[in-house]
């Protein structure tokens, strides 16, 4: 498929690839145009680094990508390095893209009637189950949790739940669903990330890319 | 539930992967006994103590005893109960060596595998650096004898960050998520926790040392700070020194940052990766053989499940096909020559094969004390 010797940088299709667009330039690492196409299938993409190449999977799915280290560097969201914490992913830097915050929120017509604090169980809706389950239980409540993998809003509305987990950005989605954001989790960004292995194994190379996109940062 | 799954984490292997794995076992011990190390085999079964409860332990419990049971998860500490009990009076260093199967309770999505082979070497009861030396050159050794290339070690020592989690971090929540992004490399998160400028001096040099051992030299001399760091990182410099010129293209990192949980290396250790191959292949490093006190050992184990996925090498694929009375001579002759021999077992072939002998498998035939491809 490609030489050994290539390091394969995966990014996450959506909307932060074109705030990292802005820094892959900055760089001067220009991966294929088609990757940043919507509209093209292609799913690898070479760049104007004869030894990198990207590939571009769904948001969710870059660290898994990285920690089997079939790509040895990714951006991924401080969100799903938490969700999956894998061993053998690191995340030495902060890209300053791609910010907003993981939250517990909650329909607001029911907000009014309740007292958590007699809570020993809740049903939360999120794609972060992993992280909701931690956060709960240092409160000592048991989540019992709905997994769904978009459109969470919906869960609560239609009283599947009682809370849901999700990113808030500007917080418009939730008003417009009738929703209010009840407590802060985690503040999430993009980050660099790295594959242990290759970070062992292939240092000069690694840590060349890494301080390429350090430098950027402190501009 | 179907009759024939198996626990997840659990597998049924087959030839050729069993073949490979045997032989690789049998190589190592082999480098291992002619270095002088004694074969022990310690039980599949120990009793589960409380120590237990925070690793990935494989519980069993057994109606006649009157405490839990354990399959092991580790051989080492078994090697080194054995070294201080039934061989409490043989002269040190005592050199010990094993290969066995290990289980953990549970698998991840990265290591769904919960039963493991591990081979390993212990040099028990000396302090020198020389029996880390010899160690690493044995890992060395016995992983290219096996077909591993590219291989990187990975120097560390706890001793950095012990100092800095029992004297900051007191708070056992917030300890937890200091190392946490401490293990990824996170360095502005991981200066977050700490107040102590020169304790955030440490965090950042520990970080910066991190890389080709030649190359950093500059930031470890920095960190020769107090008794205990000056000895650890002189013996770290050391070492380098003296296997450097017998590893061959062996590369040489160090990484202070690296978080060993439940681990009983209380000084130097070292982790082993091959070249595009996921996870550790090896470990390795200085214990006691009693937690905190007993003797001063050294010792490393691998991981034959990373180790069959990171060989180069390749099996003999040459099979053959002969008749049931083939002559002693020619049966040796093949043997020389890295053949594995089927046997017909067809009344009518004892002297001659025939087409009708040919398998699938086999892609040689004798044929007239003819080697002939088929």
């Amino acid at each position: 498929m490609s030489k050994k010797n290539t390091i394969r940088i995966a990014v996450p299709r959506g909307r932060i690839l074109s705030e990292l667009r802005l820094i892959l330039k900055e760089i001067n690492l220009l991966p294929d145009e088609s990757l940043y196409d919507d509209n093209c299938r292609k799913l690898s993409f070479e760049s104007n680094n004869s030894n990198i190449e990207f590939i571009k999977v769904r948001a969710f799915d870059v660290c898994t990508f990285v920690a089997f280290g079939a790509a040895q560097i990714g951006v991924a969201g401080s969100d799903i390095i938490e969700e999956f914490d894998y061993s053998e992913v690191y995340s030495p830097i902060s890209l300053g893209i791609g910010r907003c915050r993981l939250s517990v929120a909650a329909l607001k017509s029911l907000l009014k009637n309740e007292d958590p604090q007699m809570w020993s169980n809740i049903r939360v809706a999120t794609k972060y189950p992993k992280i909701t389950k931690e956060f709960f239980a240092d409160k000592g409540v048991q989540v019992e949790a709905i997994k769904l993998n978009g459109s969470v809003e919906l869960a609560t509305k239609l009283l599947m739940c009682r809370r849901i987990v999700d990113l808030v950005s500007s917080g418009k989605t939730l008003k417009e669903n009738g929703l209010v954001e009840v407590e802060k989790i985690l503040d999430v960004e993009s980050k660099l990330i790295v594959n242990r292995s290759a970070y062992k194994t292939d240092y000069s190379n690694i840590a060349k890319i890494i301080s390429k996109f350090k430098k950027k940062k402190k501009d | 539930m179907n009759k024939n799954l198996i626990p997840p984490g659990f597998r049924d292997d087959l030839s050729p992967v069993v073949e490979k794995e045997h032989a690789y076992t049998n190589k190592i011990i082999s480098i291992f006994n002619s270095n002088g190390y004694l074969m022990v085999k310690p039980p599949l079964i120990e009793f589960y103590k409380k120590l237990d409860r925070e690793k990935n332990v494989f519980l069993i419990s057994d109606e006649n005893e009157l405490s839990n049971l354990k399959i092991r998860e580790d051989i080492t500490m078994q090697v080194a109960r054995i070294a201080s009990t039934r061989l409490k009076k043989i002269e040190r260093p005592l050199r010990l060596c094993y290969y066995g199967e290990v289980v953990r309770s549970k698998g991840s999505m990265l290591r769904p595998e919960r039963q493991f082979l591990q081979v390993g070497a212990e040099c028990i009861g000396e302090k020198s650096i020389l029996a880390d030396c010899e160690i690493l050159l044995l890992a060395v050794r016995s992983l290219q004898s096996v077909g591993i290339k590219n291989i990187s070690i990975d120097l560390s020592t706890p001793i950095f960050l012990d100092n800095i989690i029992n004297n900051e971090l007191v708070d056992k929540n917030k300890k937890n998520t200091f190392l946490k992004y401490i293990k990824r490399k996170d360095v502005v998160k991981t200066l977050s926790y700490l107040k102590n400028n020169s304790k955030k001096r440490l965090i950042e040099n520990l970080f910066n040392s991190s890389g080709k051992l030649e190359s950093k030299i500059k930031f470890l001399d920095q960190m020769m700070i107090g008794k205990q760091a000056t000895t650890e990182i002189n013996n770290i410099k050391k070492i380098f020194n003296l296997i450097k010129r017998k590893i061959g293209d062996t590369k040489v990192n160090i990484d202070f940052t690296e978080v060993k949980t439940n681990s009983y290396y209380s000084g130097i250790n070292y982790t082993i990766f091959a070249k595009n191959i996921r996870g550790e292949i090896a470990r390795g490093g200085r214990y006691l053989t009693n937690n905190e006190e007993g003797e001063y050992s050294v010792g490393f184990t691998c991981y034959m499940d990373t180790v069959l996925r990171a060989s180069s090498a390749k099996n003999s694929n040459k099979r053959i096909i002969v008749p049931f009375n083939i002559s002693d001579q020619m049966l040796k002759n093949l043997i020389k020559r890295n053949f594995i021999i089927e046997k017909s077992l067809n009344i009518k072939s004892l002297t001659k094969t025939t087409k009708s002998d040919f398998k699938k498998n086999c892609n040689y035939a004798l044929i007239n004390n003819k080697i002939v491809k088929i």
